[in-house]
Parts: C-alpha cells; sequence; structure tokens
C-alpha cells in the first residue's frame, strides 16, 4: 500500500468515525444532516480515491466519486449558511434549491461523460471542467464569505464561526490550490479527494457543539394549569418583575401542542409549569447559544410549539449581555408563523432591558398581579389587602407569590368568604351583598381571562363597580390617584377605536359567539385588537369567512345553515362598511 | 299534554304516554348502557314521521355517530330531511376548547332552528358541554342552560354520564352536580349482572313531570329496535 493510500485510507477512517458522531450527538437536526452528508460524501470521494489507488475498483466508479465530491461541497455550503443564518423555510427552500440542483446536473453530467474526482479543480478551457470549478470555488467561496460576515458582524458568535472559516480554508487549500498546484507540478493522480475533509469535518462539528441544543422530547403537555386567552403565534418579551404573565402567557399558547419550558440551571421546580416539558441550561459561556439552538430546534421540529425562556437574565448573567441579545434575536426571527416563544425579562436591570429593544418581538410590560388584585378588592370591598392575605394563604402563598393560575381561587374563596359574612336573616342587605358579589366576580373573572397582548382591555380599571347605594371605598381614595397601576402602553386611539368596531360587527352579528371567531381571527391573523388597521380589513375578512365555513362545518342539512348565512352576510356587510371608513 | 313517541316498544308505556313535549330529559348511564343509541331512536323514529329533530355531537364525530347508528340497523337516508347532526365534535377540533363554546351552543341552537324548526333536540352529552363551557357555578350554568332549552320549544333529551355502579346498587343522584332536580324527566339507563355470566340492561323511569309513569326498573334490549319489557318476563 502506498503512502497516499494510507492517508486516503486514514482518512476514510476519521470520516466515518465523524460521520457517526454528528449522525448520533449532534441535535440540530438539520444542520447534522447536511454536516453527515458532506462527511459521507468526502468518505465516498476518499474510498473511490483510495480503490483507484489500489487498483480494487474500476474506472466505472469514477462517476460515483465525482458525485460525492459534487454533492458533498453542495453539503457544505448549505450547512454554513443553514447555521450561520438559521433562516426560514421559504428563503431555506429557494437557497436550497438554487445550489443542489447544479450539483445534481453536474453529478448526472459527470455519470454521462464518466467524469471522476481526479477531473475536479483541473485548469482547463473544456467548457464541462470550468463549469465543474466554478461550481466548486463558487460553493466554498459562499461558505467563506457567509462565515467571515457572521464572524466579523456578531462577535458574540466568534466561538462559533471562527472553528467554521478554520473548515472552510482548509477544504480550499486542500482542494482548488492544492489541485492546481500539483497540475502546475506535474503530478496529476493525487487530485480528486479533498484530504482536508476530517479535518474541516471535526472543526464543523466544534462549532456545532458550541450551541448544540439540549435534549427535549416535544411532548404535549399533561395536566398543566389551564389559561384561558387566545394569544396570537409569535415572539413575545414580557417586562414584569417576575415571569407570571409570561409563564401563563406560555401555558395559553401550550394548551395541546408540543411546548418546552427552558429554565435556569439552578430552578428546583416550578409550580405554575408542572406537567410541562422543562430542560435546564447548564451555567457558562455557551448558555446563552445552547438557549438559541434549543428553542430553534424544537419550533423547527414542532412549528406550531411553544417555548418558554423563564429566566433570561440568567443568560446574560452567563453569557454577558451581548451574547445574549444576539441569541435572543435569532431565537425570535427563528420563531415559525404558528409557534410561540415567550421571554421573560424579570431581574434584567433597565440598561439591559434597553439593549434587548433592537430584539424584533412583540413587547408587553403588564402591571404586576397583586397590584392589579388588590386594586380590584380595594374598589369593591373598600378593604384592606387582608382578605387577599388570606385568600393567598389558603393557597399556600404570599399575596406577592399570586399568579394568573391562581386567580380563579382567589376568585372563588373571596366569593365563598363574602357569603359566609352574609347574615341570612339580613335581607335588606341582600342585594347590596348580591351587587358586591357579582362586581367583584366580573372584574376577578375579567382579570383572569384578558391577556396582557389586549392592551385596551388589560389597562382598563374595574368594568363593573357597585352603584351608589352600596357603601364603599374607592380604590383611588385609599392609594391615591398616582397609586393605580396606569395603562402601560399606549396605542393610537384610531385603531382601538378599529379594533372595537370589528369586534363589535362579529358580536352584532353572529351574537356572544361571534367573540370566539372574532378571537380566533385575531390569533390568525397574529395581531392584538389594538393593533388593527385598516389595512388588515381584507385579511380580516378573508379569516373571518375561514372561521364562519368552519361553523357551517358542523351543520349537515342545508335548511338549517339558512341563519348563519344571513349572519356572516350582515358580518361581511358591517367589515366593508369599516373598510370604507364607516364607524 | 301532547306527548313525543319514543318509538321503543313497551317504553312508552312506561312514561306514561310518551315523552311530554317540550320538557328537558336527562337520560342518564353508566358507559355502555346505550345512551346514544336511546336518543338517537328517539329521534329517527320521529324523524320517519316527519317530525324534524337535532343531535348535538359534542364528543363523538359526525362520521363515527352515522357508522354508529348505520352498525345498529338505523338507515340516516331514510331521515336526511328530518334529522340533523351537528357535528361539534369536529368544529372542537378546530376552534379549539378556549372561547366562548356556550355562546357557540346557544348560536346554533337557535340559528338552526331558523331553518330547520326541529321539535326534538338531543345533547349529547351535558358532561362535555360542562367541560368545554367551563361551568363555574355548575348548579346556576346548568339551569340557565335548561332554562335556554324549554325556552326553544322543542323537547329536548339531554345525555348525562354517570360512574359505573356495582350491580344492584341504585345510584344516589342521576346527575355529578344534581341536575336531576332541574330536569322535568330522568330515565336511567344502568347494567344489570344477573349471575355470574350475564348482564342486562334495564331502564327506569326515575321522574317525569306531567305523566303518571312506571317508576320500576324494565329490561331494554334491542334487536332492529327497543323493547322494553317486565325484569320478570
Amino acid at each position: 500500500m502506498s503512502p497516499y493510500s494510507l492517508v486516503l485510507a486514514a482518512s476514510v477512517a476519521a470520516l466515518v468515525a465523524l460521520f457517526a458522531y454528528a449522525a448520533t450527538r449532534l441535535r440540530r437536526r438539520l444542520a447534522a444532516l447536511l454536516l453527515s452528508g458532506f462527511l459521507g460524501a468526502s468518505g465516498v470521494a476518499g474510498a473511490v480515491g483510495l480503490g483507484y489507488e489500489e487498483h480494487v475498483l474500476n474506472p466505472a466508479w469514477g462517476a460515483v466519486g465525482f458525485a460525492a465530491v459534487s454533492l458533498g461541497y453542495a453539503s457544505v455550503v448549505l450547512f454554513v449558511v443553514l447555521f450561520v443564518h438559521e433562516g426560514r423555510g421559504r428563503q431555506r427552500t429557494v437557497f436550497s434549491v438554487a445550489v443542489l440542483v447544479p450539483g445534481l446536473v453536474l453529478a448526472a453530467v459527470g455519470g454521462l461523460f464518466s467524469w471522476s474526482p481526479a477531473d475536479t479543480f483541473q485548469p482547463s478551457t473544456d467548457l464541462g471542467h470550468v463549469a465543474v470549478n466554478a461550481y466548486l470555488v463558487l460553493c466554498l467561496g459562499v461558505a467563506l464569505a457567509e462565515s467571515f460576515i457572521a464572524w466579523r458582524r456578531f462577535p458574540a458568535r466568534q466561538p462559533e464561526t471562527f472553528p467554521l472559516i478554520l473548515g472552510i480554508v482548509s477544504l480550499v487549500i486542500a482542494g482548488p490550490i492544492y489541485g492546481f498546484e500539483l497540475v502546475v507540478l506535474g503530478i496529476t493522480s493525487y487530485t480528486g479527494a479533498n484530504l482536508a475533509a476530517p479535518l474541516a469535518g471535526a472543526l464543523f462539528i466544534a462549532a456545532m457543539s458550541v450551541g448544540n441544543p439540549l435534549r427535549f422530547r416535544g411532548r404535549v403537555p399533561e395536566g398543566a394549569r389551564r389559561v384561558p386567552w387566545a394569544v396570537a403565534p409569535g415572539a413575545y418579551l414580557i417586562d414584569e418583575p417576575r415571569p407570571k404573565y409570561a409563564e401563563a402567557l406560555f401555558l395559553a399558547g401550550a394548551h395541546e401542542t408540543p411546548a418546552l419550558a427552558i429554565v435556569s440551571d439552578s430552578e428546583s421546580s416550578v409550580p405554575d409549569l408542572a406537567g410541562v416539558e422543562m430542560v435546564r441550561l447548564p451555567p457558562g459561556r455557551k448558555c446563552a447559544a445552547t438557549m438559541a439552538a434549543t428553542s430553534s430546534e424544537f419550533l423547527a421540529r414542532n412549528p406550531n410549539g411553544s417555548v418558554l425562556v423563564d429566566d433570561f437574565s440568567y443568560v446574560v448573567a452567563n453569557s454577558g449581555l451581548d451574547a445574549a441579545g444576539g441569541a435572543l434575536s435569532r431565537a425570535a426571527s427563528g420563531v415559525p408563523a404558528e409557534g410561540t416563544l415567550v421571554v421573560s425579562l424579570s431581574k434584567l436591570t433597565n440598561g439591559e432591558r434597553e439593549a434587548l429593544l433592537r430584539v424584533r418581538a412583540i413587547r408587553l410590560a403588564p402591571p404586576p398581579v397583586e397590584s392589579r388584585l388588590t386594586t380590584i378588592l380595594q374598589a369593591h370591598l373598600g378593604a384592606s389587602t387582608d382578605p387577599l392575605a388570606r385568600a393567598a394563604l389558603a393557597r399556600g402563598k404570599r399575596i406577592e407569590d399570586l399568579t394568573i393560575p391562581d386567580l380563579p381561587h382567589v376568585r372563588d374563596y373571596m366569593l365563598a368568604s363574602l357569603a359566609d359574612m352574609r347574615s341570612p336573616a339580613d335581607d335588606a342587605a341582600q342585594s347590596g351583598w348580591r351587587r358586591v358579589s357579582e362586581g367583584l366576580a366580573a372584574d376577578l373573572e375579567t382579570l383572569w381571562r384578558t391577556p396582557p397582548t389586549e392592551t385596551d382591555l388589560a389597562s382598563s380599571p374595574p368594568a363593573t363597580l357597585p352603584e351608589g347605594d352600596v357603601p364603599l371605598i374607592r380604590a383611588a381614595e385609599v392609594l391615591g390617584a398616582s397609586a393605580i397601576p396606569q395603562p402601560a402602553p399606549e396605542v393610537p386611539a384610531a385603531s382601538v377605536a378599529l379594533g372595537a368596531a370589528i369586534r363589535d360587527a362579529f358580536l352584532g352579528s353572529l351574537g356572544p359567539a361571534g367573540e370566539a371567531v372574532y378571537r380566533r381571527v385575531l390569533g390568525r391573523l397574529r395581531k392584538d385588537a389594538a393593533a388593527l388597521g385598516p389595512d388588515d380589513l381584507p385579511k380580516v375578512s378573508k379569516l373571518a369567512d375561514e372561521a364562519v365555513a368552519d361553523l357551517f362545518s358542523a351543520i349537515d342539512v342545508e335548511a338549517a345553515k339558512k341563519d348563519l348565512n344571513e349572519r356572516t352576510r350582515r358580518l361581511h356587510a358591517q367589515l366593508n362598511g369599516l373598510a370604507r371608513g364607516e364607524r | 299534554m301532547k306527548r313525543i313517541t319514543t318509538g321503543a316498544d313497551g317504553l312508552d308505556e312506561i312514561l306514561g304516554g310518551g315523552i311530554p313535549q317540550g320538557s328537558v330529559v336527562l337520560l342518564a348511564g353508566a358507559p355502555g348502557t346505550m345512551k346514544t343509541s336511546v336518543a338517537y331512536h328517539v329521534l329517527n323514529a320521529n324523524a320517519l314521521k316527519g317530525m324534524k329533530g337535532l343531535y348535538i355531537s359534542l364528543e363523538q364525530s359526525r362520521a363515527s355517530l352515522v357508522d354508529h347508528v348505520v352498525g345498529m340497523g338505523f338507515d340516516p337516508r331514510a331521515t336526511k330531511d328530518t334529522l340533523s347532526i351537528l357535528d361539534l365534535a369536529n368544529l372542537r377540533k378546530r376552534m379549539g376548547d378556549g372561547g366562548s363554546w356556550m355562546d357557540l351552543f346557544r348560536m346554533y341552537t337557535q340559528s338552526i332552528r331558523a331553518g330547520f324548526p326541529y321539535q326534538i333536540l338531543v345533547l349529547d352529552s351535558l358532561d362535555a358541554l360542562e367541560l368545554l363551557a367551563k361551568f363555574q357555578n355548575y348548579r346556576q350554568d346548568v339551569y340557565e342552560l335548561f332554562k335556554w332549552l324549554r325556552g326553544l320549544g322543542a323537547t329536548s333529551i339531554v345525555l348525562g354520564e354517570l360512574p359505573t355502579t356495582s350491580a344492584r346498587d341504585a345510584p344516589d343522584a342521576f346527575g355529578k352536580h344534581r341536575e336531576d332536580y332541574l330536569a322535568d324527566g330522568i330515565v336511567h339507563l344502568r347494567l344489570e349482572k344477573r349471575g355470574d355470566f350475564e348482564v342486562k340492561r334495564v331502564i327506569r323511569v326515575v321522574k317525569m313531570r306531567g305523566a303518571n309513569h312506571d317508576t320500576g326498573y324494565h329490561s331494554l334490549s334491542f334487536d332492529k329496535g327497543f323493547r322494553v319489557t317486565d325484569l320478570m318476563g
């Protein structure tokens, strides 16, 4: 066996080992598949070269080796671009087709003309060889440029992009440069297989290991707490002192779809997330990259799934603000159309929060649950926080620990307490008690059922205060106007009015059932009521059609659809009127 | 008082002539007691005579229900203009469990009535509606529901799920939350163990406002139609 054969044999053995590692240990499925494709193709090209050297294979195998080289280089550029950009579906598909089709064509033409790996990187004026060289060099060139740009643009990702650059440079040296050099020296027999493929493969694996996703199963929550919010898919950043709304928003979106909570390594348990699959981020510099990779990979495998990052301050503390911000941007941009990512910004400093403003996501800053509860109780009962403290104690908590899923229990406790307080013989007071109870129940119900995304509803004060004949102390008298939580984000009045008008159109035509249809349309539109503009009306109308078609599908007798037809006609007439500016 | 026939041989007799028109009847039983089949039988028997009926299914899809009743020997084609199945089970898959299901339920029952004036309504089941509509104050919510059903003017048969009880034990209640007090009538279906190997279906009219009904248990059998006979027979 010649020294070159020994080198080729060692290269093939190393590629097989790396292939096995990449296929089994790397958890970013698509990137790992492409990397495995590169390693496998390089292994085949090396094995064909070895077969030639040892005169075991006949020349017909040359076409197989050539095809392996073409597709191997295609895999490299696809791997690098996917790894760097984690692109969305359409762009990724277009780019993949643009790279793969010429590679497949060249592989087929190579088969027809019996090209072998030795035909690559040959200085020739033959059109076929020029096309082959151009394609292979272009693959490496694009891969090198993309990784270099990413290295320059995202300093926080340099631990990932630097091995990429090294790997591609090694392929360039051992590919086109080495090939042309050998021809210049008059040695043509050692061209073809890229001997740097194992080194490049190892460097690519090292790059992927920096942000290898955590292991998850992707299961639907079992017995998790329910939050009755219709939440549009998307990426949400929740600015709050403790991750209460973030967890509730996540639970609302996680109903009957796969869900994953990413928590810090130090988190022992999160009671509100019982029944939800949970992974723990290990401490260290890789924390941000692991968080982003885990979120993106989970949503790539479960496009309608939900991910919660319960404590983003842990990521910032471990990886630094730049790396954490970059990772968050990548995770947010990788959320598919039907997926949801919820990130809690609790425990971050104001400076850190401001630094995250560039992240493209829906940002919410709901007032604390306990302050809203206190306001409602004081408005209706005019009492101190004692009843609330007792209600919290019944849940084994302090007031400040009460979360959204606790609200129905608080409401039940408060209503039961009110019922106990009323004397059965006190008939004169009964109507007052009933009004207080009903008002309190209604406001607690509104608080429980209103998601923080519905800013116009969420920030409004208690809706139904008891009437004047019931003695009460209003919240403003107890707290002072400044202590009452003010509406957090401001939204244009026109948008709110249009959102409300659209809702009225649904309710006006479909009755109370219109609320369910309206919320479904908002969910599909991925917008809040306050964000609706005139441009959205055609989409609202189209989505309303789809929702109404679903309503029709439940009915089997044509005559039974008559009234629903009429309601739908009314809905369209009202939506058309809104489009014409009639409100 | 006008009465709705059940179409089951012998059942009208123990009901005191049939189900009083406009009443809300709770058809309660454990799994396997043929609640669905009995309810569909009543609809089918009346639909064949031209009386329109609506079957609202919250858990079983239309296709599955049709398969079920065809397997029992019913012919849905014969009643295609007079018996409608409202498939809320399928809608539930599309709309999810969030949202106002009680409002949707009301919209459907009211809307359908405008073009398809049904005189008998079957709700399968009260327990599924409770879950979907997230009843908070059960007694009050069921009271409102039954009031709504009476307001429709149709005769309503509401299916209620009971846990499997040990043989011969009469249940303490015919509804999980004492909805038996709110219904105008209660028909209880039960599996009765006889000896070591035989299990018989039995039926009892527990309550039927406005009817002089038989209160004892009777044997319920099915062979190309339901038949109610004395247990001793």
